[in-house]
Parts: structure tokens; C-alpha cells; sequence
């Protein structure tokens, strides 16, 4: 087993980049273990711990980049670091939409201004104000959650109706639109018939 | 050359560079932040895109992205003709500017509503935080993230029970022991730590901390982590936070639990998991202080 350490002298990204090229190392074909972290003295701890720490990464400082690959061979090793620094150099045209977890609504919807749908699935207790919060980001809802009060869904509604979104749900399980099916949706034929039915009807 | 505008700022920024002394060079470079090391100060400083909150030492400007500026690490900075030049590229007037300063809400006389609030935070967290940091992911991408997961929960407990009983010199070490811990720019013991630190400087909290456990943080940190997550380290250790905390904070005392959700996916929003330890660092500060409720009071002096 062959573990091999680059550091970047003084080098920066943010957190979120970071935790992208991370997962995406570990991916890597014959990596075992990829790290990408700040030096620090606590993630040097870190790395003894779990068995990575090699003499060569002591050097390390706090504001350094540190690149820590374990492989079966030295070979797949270097394999690795070249992938890694692909990785690096596409780090600015590859963050799709779909490579990041957005924490709410309101990011997601500033991130990806081409988005017009959101699908909510969370506790009822949240559903309708995040409802709501996609609604206010002109984003059309799909509603799976259920607990929902009446008093809820007909506000939501409402505001939908307000502002030209569509407003399906709650306990809304299954739908296909554009071609797309979503949640529980089958992939169908496009035609010219249109259905909808009731939660619990079987229509799917 | 591009010029931009400074529409709010720190005041102590504002006046610095007002009075013409602020120079240095180019520290580190985002999408959405440039950091300046001013070399009469020996302090990083931050000026900020439009989308972004007012903080310590940060001057938020009319700019939506700082990519592709042809600005660089160590380009020169300095003051004149009225302007902030960064390099050869980008130019900065601050004087339609709005000052901002970091005050913090007072502690509730009565606190049935902040506990209220806290539980509402703890909830919302536990649903919307995003893992990787303090809150557990339930698939690590690698041996190092489950490692620095486990130190994280072991250490942020062992500290909570050792503010709980008032022992600062041993808090203090503990403390100690979560800086740095994290793969990320702001590690998540860091962010955790400012969370922390922002509720004990609350002006009348019950539990506070004696100026020395401060003093000795900040002086063994410096080493501990990079120059970026200790300046945001040192400024929570005097009180100092970026305003979308000052903001959570003050809508958990005096707000509706709308305020605090509003707030909240604000401080959520911060970095990849930093916002959810922010948070969790300043719910564990909250709690301490709801249960301690002042029989745990450290002298200041």
C-alpha cells in the first residue's frame, strides 16, 4: 500500500470547493483514500489517527493545501494526483448544479436561476413555509410532504394562484410534466392526455 | 481599471481607509470575497460582493463577483485620490458608504421566549443543517472525515460540560483543541468556537468568561489555523460577528419564530457546513447560558 502527500504552499478554496473536490477524489480509479484539507496541526492529529500521516506532510502549515492519497501501488498513487489536479483545474467550469447540496430554498433558487420547479419532501411541520419560500422564488411546488392544514394548503394555494405558479399538493406523489416524471412518475410515451386525480386514486 | 462602489463597511475599515493610512497587498482571492493584508494593521480585511453581510473588518461593495477582475494574490493596496486601489485593476470609493458596527442584543431578563427559540433552532438544524461538520453525515466520504467527525462531537461535549461547571483554565484547553479541526477554510472546531463566543460577549448574559481565557485563546491560535479563520476567531473572541449572526441573535431574543427561521437559513447559508456550525456553536452558547442561568458567573476581571 503506497500513501503519497502534495502540499500547496499557501494556497485557498473555499469551503465549498473543497468539499466537492474531496468526494470527487475519493471517486478516483485505485484510490483508497483521498484527503484534501488545511494543514493544520489538528488535521495532522487527524491524519495520525487514521493512519495517513507520512513524515512529509510535518511540513505542512496552517495556510497550506494539503493532497493525501492512499493507493495499492505508487503508481496509482501519481494516477490519482494527476486526476486530482484535473480536478483542480476544472474546479471553476465544473460546479453544476447538481454537484452542490444547497442548505435552503433561497440558495438554491440565487444558484441556479434557470431553475422553475422545486419538489419539497420534509417534515410536515416545515412543508408549507418551505412551500412558500419557493413560491416567493417564483418557483413552481410539487408538495410530497402531507400533514399539511387546510388552512395551509388553501393559503398556498392562493398565493400561487396569485402569482401564475402551479401549486400541486400536498401529498402530491406523482406527476409527469414536460416529458419529465417526477417522484413516483412512470416513464410514459408523450401524448395529448392529460390526468389528474386525487391523492391515493392509484392514477399512476 | 473597474471601479465599484462600497456600500456598507465596518466603521473601523471606513475610518481606516478614510484616513488614508491602509496599505498591503492582495492576501487571498474568491468569487465572492478579496482579503487584504494590511500591513498597518497586521490584519486581514475583506471586501465583500453585493450578496454578502456586513463583519468585522469587511467592506461590502456594489460588485456581484470578483472573478475574472485581473486582480491577484499580492498585487499591491493602497489609499489615494479619495480611492481603495487593489492592483491595477479595481478601484474603491466608500464615500456613499454606510457605516456598520457589530452590536450585539442584549441578554433577556426573562428568557421563556429565547428557550423557546433555541429549541426551535436546535429543530431546524437537525432538518436543514447540512452534515459534514458538527451534525454527522451519514456517509463520509472518506476515514479522515469520519475521524474528524467523531473528534468534533468528543470535544465540543467535553467542552460543554466544562463551561457547564465553570472550569475556564480546562475549557480553555479544550478549546484549544478544536481549532483547526476540519478540512475546510473556516474548520468546523473554528466556526463552532465563534458561535460560542458570540453569546458569552451578549451584554448582560448570565454566564460570561474571564478576559484571560480569551487572551490565552487568541495567542495559541494563531499557529493553529489559517490566517483567515483566525481573524474571524480573534473578532469572536472580542465579541465581533458578521451581521447575519448579530441578526440570528437577535431575533432569537426578541424576534417571532419567523424572524428566527429567516435569519437562520441566512446563517445556514454560509459556506459549506460553517453556517451549521456557527450555529450549533451558538446554540450550545445559548443552552449553556439558559442552564447555568448565571449560577456559573466567571468574573470578567
Amino acid at each position: 500500500m503506497s500513501i503519497k502527500v502534495v502540499i500547496k504552499k499557501s494556497t485557498y478554496f473555499d469551503s465549498v470547493s473543497l468539499m466537492s473536490l474531496s468526494t470527487k477524489a475519493n471517486q478516483l480509479p485505485g484510490v483508497e483514500q483521498a484527503v484534501i484539507a488545511m494543514g493544520t496541526e489538528m488535521n495532522k492529529e487527524v491524519l495520525r489517527n487514521v493512519g495517513l500521516l507520512i513524515p512529509e506532510i510535518e511540513e505542512a502549515k496552517s495556510s497550506d493545501l494539503m493532497i493525501v492519497v492512499k493507493a495499492e501501488t505508487d503508481e496509482l498513487c501519481d494516477d490519482a494526483f494527476a486526476g486530482i489536479e484535473e480536478l483542480f483545474a476544472k474546479k471553476g467550469v465544473t460546479k453544476g448544479a447538481s454537484e452542490i447540496k444547497y442548505a435552503t430554498i433561497d440558495s438554491a433558487a440565487k444558484s441556479i436561476p434557470e431553475a422553475n420547479l422545486a419538489i419539497i419532501s420534509v417534515n410536515g411541520a416545515f412543508a408549507a413555509r418551505e412551500a412558500r419560500k419557493a413560491l416567493e422564488n417564483d418557483l413552481h411546488v410539487m408538495l410530497f410532504s402531507d400533514n399539511v392544514s387546510i388552512e395551509e394548503e388553501i393559503s398556498l394555494k392562493q398565493y400561487a394562484h396569485e402569482k401564475g405558479l402551479l401549486m400541486m399538493g400536498p401529498d402530491c406523489g406523482t406527476a409527469i410534466i414536460g416529458n419529465v416524471a417526477l417522484c413516483f412518475g412512470n416513464a410514459v410515451r408523450k401524448g395529448s392526455i392529460g390526468i389528474v386525480a386525487a391523492s391515493g386514486t392509484g392514477s399512476q | 481599471m473597474i471601479q465599484a462602489q462600497a456600500l456598507s463597511s465596518d466603521a473601523d475599515f471606513l475610518n481606516q481607509v478614510a484616513s488614508g493610512v491602509f496599505s498591503g497587498s492582495v492576501h487571498s482571492l474568491f468569487d465572492r470575497t478579496i482579503n487584504l493584508h494590511c500591513r498597518e494593521k497586521e490584519e486581514l480585511f475583506t471586501i465583500a460582493c453585493v450578496e454578502l453581510d456586513n463583519g468585522p473588518n469587511t467592506l461590502v461593495t456594489d460588485r456581484k463577483r470578483f472573478q475574472n477582475l485581473g486582480v491577484a494574490v499580492d498585487d499591491p493596496v493602497f489609499v489615494r485620490d479619495g480611492a481603495l486601489f487593489i492592483g491595477q485593476a479595481l478601484a474603491l470609493t466608500w464615500q456613499q458608504a454606510k457605516q456598520w458596527e457589530c452590536r450585539l442584543p442584549v441578554y433577556p431578563e426573562k428568557d421563556q421566549k429565547l428557550r423557546e427559540h433555541v429549541a426551535v433552532i436546535k429543530e431546524y438544524v437537525a432538518a436543514h443543517g447540512k452534515p459534514g461538520g458538527l451534525k454527522k453525515t451519514s456517509s463520509p466520504a472518506n476515514v479522515f472525515e469520519a475521524e474528524v467527525s467523531a473528534l468534533l462531537g468528543a470535544r465540543t461535549s467535553q467542552l460543554y460540560q466544562s463551561l457547564a461547571l465553570g472550569r475556564w483554565s480546562e475549557a480553555c484547553e479544550l478549546a484549544i483543541g478544536l481549532v483547526g479541526l476540519g478540512p475546510g477554510l473556516t474548520p468546523s472546531g473554528d466556526d463552532y468556537l465563534a458561535g460560542l463566543f458570540s453569546v458569552y460577549h451578549l451584554p448582560n448574559a448570565p454566564c460570561c468568561l474571564p478576559y484571560p481565557f480569551f487572551e490565552k485563546l487568541a495567542l495559541a491560535t494563531r499557529q493553529r489555523t489559517n490566517e483567515i479563520s483566525y481573524m474571524m476567531l480573534k473578532k469572536a473572541a472580542v465579541g465581533q460577528v458578521r451581521e447575519s449572526i448579530v441578526s440570528l441573535l437577535q431575533a432569537a431574543i426578541e424576534g417571532t419564530v419567523e424572524d428566527v427561521i429567516r435569519s437562520l437559513d441566512k446563517v445556514l447559508s454560509i459556506g459549506s457546513s460553517s453556517g451549521t456550525d456557527l450555529t450549533m456553536g451558538l446554540v450550545s452558547g445559548l443552552m449553556l447560558q439558559l442552564e447555568t442561568g448565571g449560577n456559573v458567573c466567571l468574573s470578567k476581571s
